[in-house]
């Protein structure tokens, strides 16, 4: 079965480039570019991943991070943070809420990111 | 209004706002200064009006002169403030416009890395083209992650997680990412270690040293079109590991060496030879071994080579 991911993610050129490479690797691919819409999203789509950045408009990370794992029918789904916030209190803030992983985007190149979320997924 | 007349008088936490200690501080200098005055005043009084015939003009013109005093030290005071406070918002600058930099940069970084996936469609000339922008792009994050750090160490707020890390994986892994550049520079590295090598660090910050002091050796080897060697070595030191890195490169002028560790310096020398560089490296290595309680230091002939060296406390069994 095609495997789903959501990517909530403000920035479109980041977003469309994360897009192309995972549809090229087989994945179902939804996107939201603002937290609210990201939460919505989420518990229609049930993804099997979601890729989670930080700073975003109406609702941030943290506050999606929170009630995602707040609600029983998105709680299970893993969230892998992608973020160029890089503070250790942001990597433990967002561990702690409950985030399986947190990639900082300006230190890896898009194959290695691929190459991550397909570790997670699989 | 009165909150903020004794908000004035709370030195400690005015002086933490800006990172010096308590005696180092201006207003407090300043403060303490007066309150000794007036103590000198009085008893200049006391001892005045026994032994001297006109114990007034001698406190009108001490009087007079701590007035003056009072308003230079105001002066000074309010001075060092605004300089301060200058200094703050330029590191929150630096901060905003790096942290702004680095979404279009990752942009550009990524993007580049879709282009690249299928290279057979591209001419050589364009590949070329386009490496040519990912190795532009990659000194850009490079220097916007420099300059965060050294805002950070800055202002305190650089992270350090110390764990058990295993010296000996760490330098083979940075030796190894760097494989490329040394093939390319004509370079062969040969790497001396003990049967067994761990240190008490913060790994991320350990790479970040090895990047710079590697990197450095590579780059600063004399380009003369002869095989040159880096050295690098595990040494045991007392309580410490010391790994220090020999570059037969083209060293740095004694007059110059007194400066390789301030922040922005960049030897003369350096530059004859290798306009790429930001003078952050080694600021940063020296900052981050000193946070990691070890030490750091370098030996260096011009046109012989540097030997740049650290150590690092092993770690706890």
């Amino acid at each position: 079965m095609q495997k789903k991911i959501l990517i909530i993610e403000d920035e479109p050129t980041l977003q469309k480039v994360m897009t192309k490479m995972l549809q090229d690797e087989g994945f179902e691919i939804k996107n939201a570019l603002d937290g609210e819409t990201g939460l919505l999203v989420a518990s229609e789509f049930n993804p099997d991943l979601i890729l989670l950045d930080l700073i975003l408009p109406r609702k941030n990370g943290f506050e999606v991070l929170d009630q995602l794992k707040q609600n029983e029918e998105t709680k299970a789904i893993p969230v892998l943070v992608l973020s160029n916030l890089e503070n250790s209190q942001d990597i433990q803030r967002a561990v702690s809420l409950g985030a399986i992983g947190y990639l900082v985007k300006s230190n890896y190149d898009i194959e290695n990111i691929i190459k991550k979320i397909k570790e997670v997924i699989n | 209004m009165t909150e903020k007349f004794l908000e004035s008088f709370n030195f400690k936490k005015q002086c933490e706002q800006y990172g010096i200690s308590l005696w180092q501080c201006p207003s407090f200098i300043f403060l303490s200064v007066g309150l000794l005055n007036c103590a000198s005043l009085i008893t200049a009084y006391f001892v005045g009006q026994k032994y001297n015939q006109s114990p007034e003009l001698l406190i009108s013109i001490i009087t007079a002169l701590s007035i003056f005093l009072f308003i230079l030290g105001h002066g000074l005071s309010s001075g060092f403030r605004k300089i301060a406070e200058t200094n703050k918002s330029k590191i929150e600058f630096v901060s905003i416009a790096s942290h702004q930099l680095k979404t279009p940069l990752s942009s550009i970084r990524w993007l580049l890395g879709l282009i690249l996936k299928d290279q057979e469609n591209l001419s050589t000339d364009t590949l070329s083209y386009l490496n040519d922008i990912r190795s532009s792009n990659e000194r850009l994050i490079k220097l916007v992650n420099d300059l965060l750090n050294v805002n950070r160490i800055e202002t305190g707020e650089l992270s350090f997680n110390p764990q058990e890390v295993d010296l000996i994986t760490v330098i083979q892994e940075n030796i190894a990412q760097f494989l490329n550049l040394i093939t390319a520079s004509n370079i062969k590295i040969n790497f001396d270690y003990p049967p067994e090598a761990k240190v008490w660090c913060d790994p991320e910050k350990l790479n970040l040293v090895l990047q710079n002091l590697i990197e450095n050796a590579v780059k600063y080897t004399k380009k003369d079109n002869q095989k040159h060697q880096i050295n690098i070595q595990i040494e045991n030191e007392e309580d410490k590991w010391k790994v220090s890195i020999k570059d037969q490169g083209v060293g740095i002028p004694k007059q110059d060496q007194p400066f390789v560790f301030e922040k922005f310096f960049r030897s003369n020398n350096a530059l004859r030879q290798q306009t790429i560089g930001t003078g952050l490296g080694l600021y940063l290595v020296k900052s981050i071994i000193k946070i990691a309680k070890g030490k750091v230091g370098f030996l260096s002939q011009e046109k012989e080579g540097s030997t740049f060296w650290f150590t690092l406390p092993r770690a706890k069994e």
